[in-house]
């Protein structure tokens, strides 16, 4: 190794092997987005890291120090070049008024019980940018998709019109908007406030309130707050301008408030509306009205440990009262590892005219153990055994990569 | 680090994402499996891919979830959850039981006798709604077998705001391999 590049020589090919053994480590068996744990550290204010006033996507500059000091484990090597915790390792120079971004996301599902039907697939491939100009605030994210035809992912953020499976470009949000001192208005695609903004997309609290950062964002208007002990988000929702024809467009409003009494402890409440002439999920032709209400919390009792829950009610037209709710407990061993264990549960409501079963009329029940290690500058890797009543048992296995 | 030092590293990093990426996507075109609508539009050449609503409650479907007769005739006839090469059978089985041997004792099919108490067509097809067309029949003309009332299975919600890509093949072995070969060949490159 010669003097002088030493640093940098050293990299790359450390690099390779961390990117190559996560990939196949991936392949053989779900960002730094919105990791709510982050209250572990003090930072119960999603805004303090995140362009998004609610959490998710795009890292502000101080977003990108804290992942840089915080998040990601280090291997006796606490000094590490600035710019690599900028954009693309600090390849080169941005404004300050921009901040640009972006995720690339692999997994392998792996169905214990019936192998042969395991999948290897690109789960996210977004890049996203923000910029602000005095008051002035736009946002918003760009990517490819490819799902199979009648998935209920993907399609919704749709730009362009294949449905069936081939690659699609993608857009979850974008957005205009005007900065006041404590608040943000904003128009456009936008994540709904609701919940506690976790990662698992696929967790039934997210799925059955229609509420995640996949690609349920609808378009409308918000206003976002955010005071010393109070945040929250309240936002008008015109409907999906994505989807076609208008019937299955919902309106109606989403928000979310929670109160920081500590830096450490977070309570919260969520509400949701919406109606639309016909529902996207269950094709039903009716009406539908479609309503969660919900609490939420989180907690660091101690540093290595967050404690994450939330708790909704569930009504829709022809259906009877549900409800959804998941307790997560995230360890974080050392700097950077975490081990997760998330308790879910689910009773969507018995459907009109159809028998009762688990997870619609009867109480179903889900559990996850997970393992997430940021093992390296913007990467983290993530297994999650997902055993839920009425599945397969699945091994999810995903590596990530964020710019 | 200086910059050219920032602009060598970024480009490694580059060079290993791409390598993960080929990685992924030669791996993806092996273990990728087809799902069910897809697959029972290939076998019955049908014009989009079913709502999975013709069996389940909702476009989540999943185990435990089916709520039409088509949907438990399926079953009934040898489909296995997470197994969409299983489709076919099941198709032949309702389409014509009595000659694939989709009876019971009494050589009837077995169709007639899921809980709901579905029938069976005047040509003895399995029918689980019930309107005197067979499953298969109305599925091919694009109809749901799930329903009496003669829905469009290719109706629905549809997805996009602007530009229609045409259809095209799916990058196959190959071309993933040549993605693997030029990813390594980038990242050899930046090491000298």
């Amino acid at each position: 190794m010669r003097r002088g590049r030493s640093g940098t020589h050293r990299l790359g090919p450390s690099l390779l092997w961390l990117t190559l053994a996560a990939t196949l480590v991936t392949l053989w068996p779900s960002s730094a987005e919105a990791y709510p744990w982050m209250i572990r550290h003090g930072y119960a204010k999603c805004n303090s890291c995140h362009t998004d006033p609610s959490g998710g996507e795009t890292l502000n500059s101080f977003g990108r120090l804290q992942a840089d000091q915080v998040l990601e484990t280090r291997f006796g090597d606490d000094t590490a070049p600035k710019k690599r915790r900028e954009f693309l390792w600090g390849a080169f120079d941005l404004p300050s008024q921009l901040q640009l971004g972006g995720s690339y996301r692999i997994m392998s599902l792996l169905r214990v019980e019936n192998v042969e039907d395991s999948r290897v697939f690109p789960m996210q491939a977004d890049v996203y940018g923000h910029l602000m100009v005095d008051g002035f605030r736009a946002g918003g994210s760009l990517g490819v998709g490819k799902v199979p035809a009648g998935s209920p992912h993907v399609r919704p953020a749709q730009i362009t019109r294949n449905q069936g499976d081939q690659f699609n470009l993608i857009s979850r949000n974008h957005w205009l908007g005007w900065q006041f001192p404590d608040l943000l208005v904003r128009a456009g695609r936008l994540n709904l406030p609701f919940g506690v903004r976790i990662p698992e997309h696929v967790l039934w609290a997210r799925e059955a309130t229609r509420t995640d950062r996949e690609s349920d964002q609808q378009h409308g208007a918000a206003i976002a707050f955010t005071t010393k002990k109070f945040r929250g988000e309240v936002m008008g929702v015109a409907g999906n301008y994505q989807i076609r024809p208008d019937d299955f467009r919902e309106r109606g409003y989403s928000l979310f408030a929670e109160f920081l009494p500590t830096s450490k402890y977070a309570v919260g409440v969520s509400s949701l509306l919406t109606t639309a002439q016909a529902d996207r999920i269950s094709l039903s032709a009716d009406q539908t009205l479609r309503h969660s209400h919900g609490v939420t919390g989180r907690l660091a009792p101690v540093k290595p440990l967050v404690l994450l829950a939330e708790a909704n009610a569930l009504l829709q037209t022809d259906r009877e009262f549900g409800y959804v709710g998941f307790l997560q407990a995230d360890v974080e061993a050392i700097k950077g590892l975490h081990f997760m264990a998330t308790g879910e549960l689910l009773d969507g409501g018995q459907v009109d005219g159809t028998p009762a079963i688990k997870g619609a009329g009867e109480p179903r029940l889900g559990g996850w153990l997970s393992i997430n290690w940021f093992f390296f500058s913007h990467m983290d890797f993530r297994v999650d055994a997902v055993f839920r009543q009425l599945s397969d048992i699945t091994i999810q296995s995903q590596f990530h990569v964020y710019l | 680090m200086s910059t050219s030092d920032a602009i060598r590293t970024a480009g490694r990093v580059s060079a290993a994402i791409a390598l993960a990426i080929a990685v992924t996507v030669a791996s993806s075109g092996a273990n990728a499996s087809p799902t069910f609508p897809g697959e029972l539009q290939d076998v019955l050449d049908l014009p989009c891919a079913p709502a999975c609503t013709i069996c389940h409650k909702d476009l989540n479907g999943g185990l435990g979830t089916l709520a039409t007769e088509f949907g438990r005739n399926m079953s009934l006839a040898g489909l296995l959850p997470t197994r969409p090469s299983t489709v076919a059978g099941a198709t032949q089985q309702l389409e014509d039981p009595i000659g694939t041997g989709f009876v019971d004792q009494d050589g009837l099919p077995l169709c007639i006798n899921p809980p709901e108490g579905a029938t069976v067509t005047a040509d003895n097809k399995c029918d689980g709604d019930g309107d005197g067309v067979g499953d298969i029949d109305e599925l091919r003309a694009a109809m749901s077998p799930g329903t009496a009332d003669d829905t469009d299975v290719c109706a629905g919600p549809a997805y996009g705001c602007g530009a229609r890509i045409e259809p095209r093949s799916d990058l196959d072995g190959g071309a993933a391999f040549f993605a693997l070969l030029a990813a390594l060949g980038l990242f050899a490159r930046r090491r000298r």
